[in-house]
């Protein structure tokens, strides 16, 4: 009898401990093992913000689509599906079988259909054979300002440019629906049900202006094939704002370098090529960059970095507008003789003069007199050597030398054995337009809610870099670098254009590749009450600035003034106290690199600065400077950076 | 008046007792609202008002599952409108590409850019003649001053009628 109640005692508290167990201790567990056998949770995609450029034009927008998929193990005739799914889905059939025969309860059949495949698939009724909603990304206009916008993966991820950069705001946050369902899966009324609405992402205004940059690719793209150049960049900037109002980054076709659309542009840039026949022929096109160069690509700047070192000295007192200096043809610095575009016979040029014919020899003198720290503090101050404000993703910060030797200085001077970004070289030169005041440059304006209002991103403060007694002085300068200059081919009569021709050699390993330039041109318009600043750069051309640059210019500065309706300004008077240029030995091919630089000379000196940039190949390990030798003519070793991808 | 004696009275018929005069006969009062004393009736009652209830639950339910109907078909025509608002956006953003505008001026219509361009500036006389006769501006008493555009510093001076209002 004790026995058969202590059993049952026993067999009482063990099912009261299981019982508290089950309900107690892991009820949770088991509610939720109840919920989803009769809960159904749907994730309710959220719409993916539209990219737009400052008028609200659609850059960028998602689209919902359909994407076929199928359980194979409810796949009774894989091969008859196959069949069937394959010339709706433009799948190979064999492709297909293999889909549908996996071991797997859910495989990917097609994409992003659009509906009219959908539907097509829905009226098959294949068992097995299931949609859903998925959305696609599409750029509008094909592929405009495409290195800037990036690409989106097919699960919605931005995975470059500006589509990776904003992407937190883009993505908007998935909803979901929990219904309680039927055996069958049809919804019980009145059960359970909880939904969470999605909230879509916000909508990008970007600086951009649709027209403008169709007009700017255009324009550069005519410029690239005129001068058989390897790349290309053209900016154009709101001078007052900082706003970029197109950005432009285009790139001839290679074997290396991809397409950077599977789909082709809607209208492909035509540019015919003249044959002896008298028809037009179409040659190569030029196609978008793989990715934005005005941001993540750096260069030589050459001669429009003078701008730079002048007005540096201008600021700093050292010199003064009317100071004249003596040119000789040839100028030797540290054991290495430096000399201009052109020979010419000893010259008495004023500052004007050496602007206006770009003098590396005149420059030369002026940044001996400024030196070395101030010359950095200028650089610095004009935003070399740092990131913009816009902070692109995998934008450079440039380079500038940290191991100075001999001929470091008047390198520096005229803008070589420095790399600067194309976006840094615009915001000096818009530092001068705004009479002296750095603007920080600005891409993206501000975003769209759900409620379609507009919110500005903060924009950093702009910051004096020069007196605007010294920045009219540069407008003087550089007015006549167009006038009678350099950069005749700039002029956008009756517009009064500043600027400033640049040509460097394009690096290689070792030295420089003679007969290849970087071509450039940058400045602004009107110069007496500016509305625009801009630049254009041609990359791996056999021309100068004058001839591969500064036509673009023109051609990108009339589309925009026309489009901005800027009338042409009553002409100033020049800045006081700075002398007309009296001289233009420029020739009419316009500027010249300055020759064959310094060859290298095994030295047991440092190498000099640059951190190789990211991504570049152990191969392009920095040279190191030579010692001064006594009186032989040395190459300078280029302070080359990541490796243009030619 | 006494109770006869039935011990005097022998063998006489016994008499009905008077009614106690006390007491009189009154015609029964109705229960209102509960005409059926009977206990069979009070649980037909009782039955038939949880038939009600039961129908009236049924019927709130079928009520319901209409409105859920109606919604899932509401949702499903938002769904609907929704999937055809993007890709028409997309259609409207394609049209207005400047590529296609440009092709379709060039190919279709023939435009070209021009090759020139001359800009009219009017003389400073004139300018200063139009200042002069220019009617007084409209009286707007919510205008309030538009900045002149940008690159348009002439503005004022070209347009001063104009000026301060859009």
């Amino acid at each position: 009898m004790f026995a058969m109640l202590l059993t049952m005692g026993v067999a009482f508290l063990l099912i009261v401990g299981r019982l508290v167990f089950v309900q107690g201790i892991n009820a949770h567990r088991y509610l939720a093992v109840g919920q989803s056998e009769w809960t159904h949770t749907v994730t309710l995609a959220a719409e993916r913000g539209a990219i737009l450029d400052r008028n609200g034009d659609e850059l960028a927008v998602s689209v919902p689509r359909t994407t076929i998929y199928a359980d194979p193990h409810q796949v009774s005739d894989p091969r008859g599906e196959a069949t069937a799914l394959a010339p709706l889905l433009g799948v190979a059939e064999s492709r297909l079988q293999s889909e549908l025969s996996a071991d797997a309860g859910f495989v990917y059949l097609a994409r992003t259909q659009p509906s009219s495949v959908a539907d097509a698939v829905a009226k098959l009724d294949l068992p097995g054979v299931y949609s859903l909603q998925e959305p696609k990304r599409f750029n509008p206009a094909g592929q405009l300002a495409l290195p800037l916008l990036g690409q989106v993966g097919t699960d919605g991820y931005g995975l470059s440019g500006l589509e990776a950069k904003y992407n937190s705001i883009l993505t908007g946050t998935p909803g979901k629906m929990v219904e309680e369902m039927d055996p069958q899966g049809g919804q019980i009324p009145g059960g359970l049900q909880e939904y969470q609405a999605p909230r879509p992402g916000q909508d990008l205004v970007l600086t951009i202006d649709e027209p403008l940059q169709y007009e700017t690719e255009q324009a550069l793209a005519e410029a690239l094939v005129a001068s058989r150049g390897k790349s290309g960049i053209a900016l154009l900037m709101d001078r007052r704002t900082g706003d970029l109002l197109a950005v432009a980054d285009l790139t001839m076709p290679t074997p290396a370098v991809p397409m950077t659309m599977a789909e082709p542009p809607a209208v492909p840039m035509t540019i015919p090529s003249a044959t002896a026949g008298g028809k037009p022929a179409v040659g190569p096109q030029p196609v978008e960059a793989p990715d934005a160069s005005a941001f993540d690509e750096v260069y030589e700047p050459g001669s429009v970095n003078k701008l730079i070192t002048i007005s540096g000295a201008l600021q700093s007192g050292v010199i003064v507008p009317s100071d004249h200096f003596v040119i000789p043809n040839t100028y030797q610095v540290a054991g290495t003789t430096f000399h201009d575009a052109e020979s010419h016979p000893t010259e008495f040029w004023s500052v004007t003069d050496i602007l206006a014919n770009s003098s590396n020899i005149g420059t030369i003198q002026i940044a001996e007199r400024l030196g070395k720290q101030r010359l950095l503090h200028y650089l610095s101050a004009y935003g070399i050597g740092h990131r913009s404000d816009i902070d692109f993703p995998g934008e450079s910060q440039g380079l500038l030398p940290t191991y100075w030797s001999g001929t470091t200085l008047p390198t520096l001077a005229f803008g070589q054995g420095i790399a600067v970004t194309a976006i840094q070289m615009l915001a000096a030169y818009n530092t001068i337009a705004n009479g002296g005041v750095y603007v920080p440059p600005r891409l993206v304006l501000g975003t769209v809610d759900g409620r379609g209002d507009l919110h500005y991103l903060p924009h950093p403060a702009p910051h004096r870099v020069v007196s605007t007694t010294v920045a009219d002085q540069m407008r003087t300068m550089l007015e006549q670098v167009v006038a009678v200059g350099t950069g005749t081919s700039a002029a956008v009569p009756p517009y009064t254009v500043a600027g400033k021709t640049g040509t460097s050699n394009v690096p290689k390993a070792g030295g420089y590749e003679m007969g290849h330039y970087v071509a450039s041109f940058a400045g602004y318009v009107p110069a007496e009450d500016p509305a625009i600043t801009a630049m254009v750069q041609i990359y791996d051309t056999p021309d100068f600035g004058a001839t591969a640059s500064a036509p673009a210019f023109a051609t990108i500065a009339r589309d925009a003034l026309t489009e901005l309706k800027v009338p042409p300004a009553h002409k100033l008077p020049p800045a006081p106290g700075v002398p007309l240029a009296t001289t233009s030995s420029a020739n009419p091919f316009g500027e010249l690199p300055s020759g064959p630089l310094p060859t290298p000379v095994p030295s047991t000196a440092p190498s000099t600065t640059a951190a190789p940039s990211r991504g570049a190949p152990p191969s392009a390990k920095q040279p190191s400077l030579p010692a001064a030798p006594a009186t032989t003519t040395t190459t300078v070793a280029p302070r080359s950076d990541r490796p243009r991808r030619h | 008046m006494s109770v006869p004696n039935p011990s005097r009275l022998g063998h006489a018929r016994p008499r009905p007792p008077a009614p106690a005069q006390h007491l009189k006969l009154v015609e029964g009062r109705r229960r209102r609202g509960w005409p059926v004393r009977s206990p069979g009736a009070r649980s037909l009652a009782a039955v038939a008002a949880a038939v009600l209830v039961v129908f009236g639950v049924v019927a709130l339910h079928a009520e319901l599952a209409q409105r859920q109907f109606s919604i899932d078909r509401l949702d499903q025509q938002l769904a609907q409108q929704e999937a055809r608002y993007q890709p028409q956006r997309l259609q409207v953003a394609q049209l207005g590409s400047p590529s296609r505008i440009v092709s379709i001026a060039e190919g279709t219509l023939g435009m070209r850019e021009p090759t020139s361009v001359t800009y009219l500036t009017p003389t400073a006389a004139s300018v200063a003649r139009a200042g002069r006769h220019a009617p007084p501006p409209p009286r707007r008493p919510t205008a309030k001053a538009i900045p002149a555009p940008a690159g348009d510093a002439n503005w004022p001076q070209v347009k001063s009628v104009l000026a301060g209002a859009p």
